[in-house]
């Protein structure tokens, strides 16, 4: 229903929507829509994959400084707001920092439940950071390729 | 070829989630395909039939929907106004950094917002492959950004956590040393 409404990123978008929208009403995560995920990641990584080719390679290397610098910026911003969070009383220190690093969501949830964070609520926010970014993004990604 | 770059980047992806490697199945999965499709030396590889990718998309969205539980709605709730405000932010600074880095750099504009964007590196992926972007360039940025809050992260931790428990002490006079 997404690519046919030609949403960008329509098939990912309509299926997040028809199955959290399913999944508002449970609290269990079933193990089959784990494991769907992981053959979706790998075969999403194969068919990226195809286009990696000669020209590709400098490219990224090229790229490297301003990504790190942009990451830099970003993680500079991320720690402010976990400071105010933190600061706040509404959640822990490391929980904070944790829930609002731009890492990835399975790496900051383990690791704020090594460092006495709480795995939970940094797991949420991360999840809900990625469906304001899924639901967005690509939307205005799509309307900025076509207008610059 | 390409089916053989397919199957192998599948593989190994699927491997690479079995063994739990950081960054997850995608970065192995796309470096497998593309190491099959350089070893090739084709000049113009075969296009993947598209509902292939529709289906890696269908399957993302499956899994990211999957996580929005009652529990999830409840545990963003508990941080008040904050946690959404902060979220918005990061996502509004995330697309600033794109448009500046695509000006910077010179790269395709929605390539750089993908690239920038702090959302999953699979999700991202998945958005410049479906909108046309260079989806490869998106999930190198992705992966660099995740190693390099990874490496970062524990330092900035144990500092902060330094800095509060010596406010404590100040504030309540000198006590027990922390372990």
């Amino acid at each position: 229903m997404g690519v046919w409404l030609s949403f960008p990123a329509g098939a990912m978008v309509g299926a997040f929507v028809a199955v959290g929208a399913w999944q508002l009403g449970s609290d269990a995560v079933p193990a089959q829509l784990r494991a769907a995920r992981q053959f979706g990641l790998s075969l999403l990584g194969a068919l990226v994959g195809i286009g990696l080719t000669r020209e590709v390679l400098p490219l990224v290397t090229q790229l490297l400084p301003v990504v790190v610098a942009s990451v830099i910026v970003m993680l500079a911003i991320g720690l402010g707001l976990a400071y105010v969070l933190a600061r706040s009383g509404r959640a822990g220190f490391a929980t904070a920092i944790f829930a609002l690093a731009p890492g990835g969501l399975a790496e900051m949830t383990s690791a704020a439940e090594s460092a006495g964070g709480d795995a939970g609520v940094v797991a949420a926010v991360h999840l809900f950071r990625i469906v304001v970014i899924v639901l967005s993004v690509p939307v205005v990604a799509s309307l900025a390729g076509s207008l610059w | 070829m390409t089916w053989i770059a397919i199957a192998a980047g599948t593989i190994a992806g699927l491997a690479a989630a079995r063994l739990r490697l950081p960054g997850g199945p995608l970065p192995l999965a796309l470096l497998a395909s593309g190491a099959v499709t350089l070893l090739a030396n084709e000049p113009r590889p075969a296009e993947p039939p598209q509902a292939l990718g529709w289906a890696a998309l269908a399957l993302l969205g499956m899994g990211l929907g999957a996580g929005a539980t009652r529990l999830t709605v409840q545990r963003v709730r508990r941080l008040g106004l904050l946690g959404p405000a902060s979220v918005v932010v990061i996502v509004v600074a995330g697309l600033l950094t794109g448009v500046l880095l695509g000006r910077v750099s010179g790269i395709p504009i929605a390539t750089a917002l993908l690239g920038t964007a702090p959302g999953g590196s699979g999700e991202m992926a998945a958005a410049a492959f479906s909108v046309g972007a260079s989806a490869e360039v998106v999930v190198v940025m992705q992966f660099v950004r995740q190693l390099l809050v990874m490496a970062v992260l524990p330092v900035v931790l144990s500092a902060g956590l330094a800095h509060v428990r010596a406010r404590r002490n100040r504030a309540t006079g000198p006590t027990d040393p922390v372990p």
